[in-house]
């Protein structure tokens, strides 16, 4: 997995490259719960996710659980189509905030 | 397409080790023109498999030996995945409900879904063998989006 940041409208842009699998888990783990201060605003861009299994949402759903109890927010955008399969599949897609594009899950976090 | 004959892999029990096991698994699926679906659906089932033997079977173990077996034919592919842990059945893995935010216990469901059939049988030394198989789609699919 590889992983480049920027800023973007006052929010943080997690760029993630590659599969999000069980040999990722804890490096990704670790990664959110380091961007995830309180009050930050995240967007994961997972366009370039070539792959994501069940510890990979589970890291996610994590996540979204750590964003809550910092008073941050963290959305998922551009999933391509087998990562967003696998949210189907799990359900995920009804609970975690995720959107077609950067650009609309940037202004998700914005409004 | 004639059926290929058997091909196998083996590795150690660590998950950084998953990655070249898809690897070895895309690249014949590639090779007999199986479409992206299918290619997707057998790397995730695998590597979930894989997560399942190293963390349940092997309890984290590095040292022990997973082998891989791979039929690929015209119509259908098979997996199959040999520990020598503990044994494991999916068949008797209940999922919780999905329609709670959780952080685990998706793996089994995934495998099943994304797999026409998932069948484990119990080796001679007490380990788990269990099959993937997966029936080629039908059709051209487009391809995905990969980095």
């Amino acid at each position: 997995m590889n992983v480049s940041t920027e800023e973007r409208g006052g929010a943080k842009v997690v760029r993630l490259e590659g599969a999000l699998d069980v040999a990722a888990a804890l490096e990704l783990r670790d990664l959110l719960a380091t961007v995830l201060e309180p009050g930050a605003k995240v967007l994961l861009d997972l366009a370039a996710v070539s792959l994501i299994d069940s510890s990979g949402v589970g890291i996610l759903v994590t996540a979204h659980r750590l964003a809550d109890a910092r008073g941050a927010a963290i959305v998922l955008a551009a999933p391509p189509g087998p990562v967003g399969r696998v949210f189907e599949l799990t359900r995920t897609n009804r609970l975690l905030r995720i959107f077609p594009t950067v650009e609309e899950g940037l202004a998700a976090l914005a409004a | 397409m004639p059926d290929s004959p058997t091909d196998s892999f083996s590795l150690a029990s660590r998950v950084e080790e998953i990655d070249g096991a898809r690897l070895w698994l895309t690249a014949r699926l590639r090779a007999a023109e199986y479409g992206d679906d299918d290619v997707w659906a057998l790397e995730l089932a695998l590597t979930e498999a894989l997560a399942n033997v190293i963390r349940h079977a092997y309890r984290g173990d590095p040292a022990q030996r997973i082998d891989l077996e791979l039929q690929v034919s015209p119509s259908r592919t098979t997996v199959t995945i040999t520990d020598s842990g503990a044994p494991f059945d999916p068949h008797d893995y209940e999922p919780a409900p999905l329609d709670t935010l959780r952080s685990g216990g998706y793996g089994v469901h995934l495998m099943r879904e994304v797999m026409d059939e998932v069948a484990a049988t119990a080796t001679p030394d007490g380990g788990t063998q269990l099959r993937l198989t997966k029936y080629r789609s039908p059709g051209i699919q487009p391809p995905r989006s990969r980095p």
